[in-house]
């Protein structure tokens, strides 16, 4: 036997001793690199910076059919203060559209989220229009409803979040939800701007999806899908503890009613409303959508008051923002 | 003669029993083919197919079809769907959504406009009608008291869902079959599965 040949001993010390270190730092490796649950809430997380001697600011501009659409939010905005008490310069802003799918009359108008997204670029922010559709791909939806287009004219930059990586984060107060996933693009902004359609939502209570229910759009498909395994009205109240807009601009030019979130009858109100607190534009929203389905008619015995809907009570307990009109000061326009 | 087979080192009785194992291996395939398999009526077929008498024969089995699809709802028959259907293209639509009724397939079908032979044909959406989806209400969410009918949220068809008491009705002869509620039912394991009855398609 030569000098240079392993011992049998030898050569099993070797291989077990490379396989305790490769597996010590593999593991330590691992524990260094995985995906982790942030603790911290996202940091466009505050306080409602629209109240008025401590109650919620809310706008309703009135226009009519031959009314400028983007005159109509300039007006809305500028009725609760501006939105430069949200957005300085050098902040990264989120405007999050509620595209749930290809069907007309289902997102906000791209007028509207175009306006948005200038009026924060003009205050000096940097804008974002993020989006992970909950009925088709993210892409096709944004690029069929005219946001895309819409948003790049303004020089703002679109992103689809389905195509994004995926962060999870714990939610501290949610009843239900005690962890979430999310996007880097929405922790990490500093403001966070929901423009929403004021609809009907009639599927399986009748209930309303404003602001509150366009967070869904925030979290990946298959946290929505976890969401209907866990009870819907009480997860979207959670989600919108760590993704609270700090500004709603709701699109009312054609509202859907009687029925959605896309089958319903879009009817004309011309009017756009906008707050710093989601519950609050939910409430109101939900009574202004029901006096107009009573003004045309359509039966709304079926519907629950809209003081009595479980998402935007749900939210309120929370704190996500007031659902006692008391709180609440409406800031009228009428443009015509 | 002799002469060529000796240089193979094969006797002639070996010759003439490869012979006769080959003849019986063909006959045997023939004889299977023959047998009509349960599995091949229920493929769902991409929504310009052929009826299916003569789909197997018309595809080439190329899998264009599969790469065109912008859903990924395409994917290859197995073996166990039948030797004839073996590597033809069928719908899965837990793998992805359909969009010939709506989306980006509603003006043309992919699948079809990009198949070399006849087998997906470039049909007008009115025309198809893939199979149809059936609901297991012990699995829905809904019938577990969910707030959930994302069913008929997400189905292209107005009437083929309809929600009574919070719980989604399924109206098959309006259904498409294009598996988009199938696709994205919450619900695990699916309360929904996409079957090829009452399918509409061109004929040959």
């Amino acid at each position: 036997m030569s000098s240079n040949k392993m011992s049998r001993r030898k050569f099993i010390a070797t291989v077990g001793g490379v396989a305790v270190v490769a597996g010590v730092s593999g593991g330590i490796l691992y524990e260094v690199f995985r995906p982790k649950l942030i603790t911290e809430l996202p940091r466009h997380v505050a306080p409602n910076a629209y109240t008025q001697d401590g109650k919620s600011l809310l706008s309703i501009v009135k226009g009519t059919s031959d009314t400028n659409v983007e005159t109509m939010v300039r007006e809305a905005l500028d009725a609760i203060g501006g939105i430069d008490r949200v957005v300085s310069s050098g902040k990264r802003v989120v405007v999050k559209p509620a595209v749930l799918n290809n069907q007309p009359y289902v997102a906000p108008d791209p007028h509207v989220v175009a306006e948005v997204a200038r009026l924060a670029m003009e205050a000096g922010g940097t804008v974002v229009v993020a989006e992970c559709s909950g009925g088709g791909d993210t892409s096709y939806c944004m690029q069929v409803q005219g946001i895309t287009s819409a948003v790049q004219a303004v020089g703002a930059t679109v992103r689809y979040l389905n195509t994004e990586s995926q962060i999870q984060i714990a939610v501290p107060n949610g009843v239900t939800l005690h962890d979430v996933k999310t996007f880097p693009t929405i922790y990490d902004c500093d403001v966070l701007i929901s423009v929403p359609r004021l609809k009907r939502h009639f599927s399986p209570t009748p209930t309303v999806t404003i602001s509150l229910k366009n967070m869904m759009g925030v979290v990946p498909l298959s946290e929505m899908n976890r969401f209907h395994n866990m009870g819907l009205s009480q997860c979207i109240a959670d989600v919108n503890t760590v993704m609270k807009p700090n500004l709603t601009v709701v699109d009312a030019t054609y509202a859907m009613a009687r029925s959605g979130p896309d089958d319903g009858d879009p009817i004309e109100m011309d009017t756009i409303m906008a707050s710093g607190d989601p519950v609050a534009i939910d409430l109101i929203g939900a009574q202004k959508l029901m006096e107009l389905e009573q003004q045309h008619g359509i039966p709304t015995s079926d519907y629950p008051d809209y003081t009595n809907i479980a998402h935007i009570n749900a939210a309120a307990t929370l704190g996500v923002g007031t659902n006692n009109p008391d709180n609440i000061t409406i800031v009228e326009r009428n443009l015509s | 003669m002799t002469e060529c087979l000796n240089s193979l080192h094969i006797t002639r009785r070996e010759f003439l029993k490869l012979i006769a194992e080959g003849a019986a291996a063909l006959g045997l395939f023939k004889i299977i083919s023959l047998i009509p398999s349960p599995a091949q009526t229920n493929l769902v077929r991409p929504p310009g197919a052929v009826v299916e008498e003569s789909f197997n024969a018309l595809c080439v089995r190329c899998g264009i079809c599969l790469e065109a699809c912008p859903t990924k709802a395409i994917v290859l028959a197995g073996y166990e769907e039948g030797l004839e259907a073996a590597n033809t293209p069928k719908i899965d639509a837990y793998s992805g959504p359909c969009e010939f009724y709506s989306g980006r397939c509603s003006r043309e079908m992919k699948c079809s406009k990009y198949c070399p032979t006849s087998a997906l044909r470039l049909v007008n959406k009115g025309q198809v009608k893939m199979g149809t989806v059936e609901l297991d209400q012990s699995k829905c969410l809904a019938f577990m008291g969910q707030e959930c009918v994302v069913c008929k949220e997400k189905c292209p068809v107005p009437t083929a869902i309809t929600s009574i008491n919070r719980r989604p009705v399924f109206h098959g002869e309006q259904c498409v079959g294009c598996g988009t509620c199938v696709y994205y039912c919450p619900a695990s394991p699916k309360a929904l599965t996409l079957k090829a009855t009452g399918v509409r398609r061109v004929s040959a």
